[in-house]
């Protein structure tokens, strides 16, 4: 009864749940252009001010809280929004292919979302809309972040009441 | 002369028999293409090609001539000397005043390529273009030199206003010594529909 309870906790708080739907409603929520206009180019969606030791820890906050699978590469840390159990596993070591963003150590912030994570929107939104608002959903993070307001990224996607049993 | 004229003499300059040829035109008042042909053991088409191709450029003068009732060309050489000079200067792009870096573009809709990103770093290193249709199609690779790289990173999605190729130069950070190529690389996309310019 105990282990039910437990893992009932768990679901209903979230705290098992990966949570790339979260980030794509937020993603589409300002949304309204349905023109399509897919590409498979990343695009540069801003830049901040960080160090590498900032970047390091916003990392480690984003896989512990179940939002992104980091990947540290030369000179950026790209963030993963594939959660498929290989990669979970670590069984893959690229962060292709799938929807990322990345953070590079000059400060530019880059989003790319897959074909396959697009077509799962109801709408044909403005590709270059959520591509800019996904960069800008994770520059907010991390900015939350610098600023010791973590909890706040988390319960923004809390806020959103998703089904937990949902991918 | 100008390209088309210097590459027609030069592939024929470049024959192991130009120089007989040119030693007979030079012996010989007027010579015709049997003649040289059987002169220097050559194919009489071989001959005539670098005849009516030497006469094209004026290094040969030619005229018809008649035996009993067939006609045929003799060849007589203009001149002494042959300078090869030739003009670059239409191969340069034009300057103020053309569309070209005030054009507006973005890509276009469906464009069915593949942009590969170089890896850590913020530009495209190549776009891969698929020609043709079922069994005949293939793929056509543009390897991209940096700037061209970082201005097609920054070109307009499909969906966003397009922009003047020197707004995107300058959000990509490109100087303005590689317009000329920024141009180049933007006119082939466009003839491969990869981008799209604004209709007004």
């Amino acid at each position: 009864m105990g282990a039910v309870g437990v893992t009932l906790y768990f679901i209903f708080t979230r705290r098992l749940k990966w949570r790339s739907r979260e980030i794509f409603e937020l993603a589409a929520m300002p949304v309204s252009e349905t023109s399509n206009g897919f590409t498979g180019r990343p695009m540069h969606t801003g830049k901040l001010s960080y160090s590498q030791i900032e970047l390091r820890a916003f990392a480690e906050f984003m896989l512990n809280n179940l939002i992104a699978i980091p990947y540290f590469e030369e000179n950026r840390v790209v963030f993963s929004l594939d959660h498929s159990i290989s990669r979970i596993v670590g069984l893959k070591q690229e962060h292709e292919p799938g929807s990322w963003i990345s953070f590079d150590n000059d400060g530019n912030v880059t989003a790319h979302i897959s074909a396959k994570d697009y077509v799962k929107f109801k709408d044909t939104f403005a590709f270059d809309k959520l591509c800019t608002n996904l960069g800008v959903l994770f520059a907010g993070f991390m900015e939350k972040f610098l600023k010791g307001e973590g909890v706040r990224v988390i319960d923004k996607l809390n806020d959103l009441r998703l089904n937990p049993f949902t991918e | 002369m100008d390209f088309k004229q210097a590459a027609i003499f030069g592939s024929y300059i470049s024959k192991d028999y130009a120089e007989d040829l040119f030693r007979l035109l030079a012996a010989y008042t007027s010579i015709s293409a049997s003649e040289a042909a059987s002169r220097l053991n050559l194919h009489i088409k071989t001959v005539q090609d670098f005849l009516k191709a030497m006469a094209g450029l004026g290094i040969l003068g030619k005229e018809e001539v008649f035996e009993k009732k067939r006609p045929y060309f003799r060849y007589i050489l203009n001149v002494r000397e042959i300078s090869m000079r030739v003009d670059l200067s239409p191969l340069f792009p034009e300057g103020e005043g053309s569309e070209g870096p005030g054009l507006r573009i973005r890509e276009r809709k469906n464009a069915g390529v593949r942009f590969t990103t170089a890896r850590n770093n913020q530009y495209i290193s190549s776009v891969a273009i698929w020609q043709g249709k079922g069994r005949e199609r293939t793929e056509r690779r543009i390897n991209l030199s940096i700037p061209q790289g970082k201005f097609l990173f920054h070109l307009p999605f499909p969906s966003a206003e397009c922009l003047s190729i020197n707004e995107i130069m300058k959000k990509a950070e490109v100087d303005n010594a590689h317009t000329s190529e920024i141009v180049d690389i933007v006119e082939a996309l466009i003839d491969l529909k990869v981008i799209e310019r604004e209709i007004k």
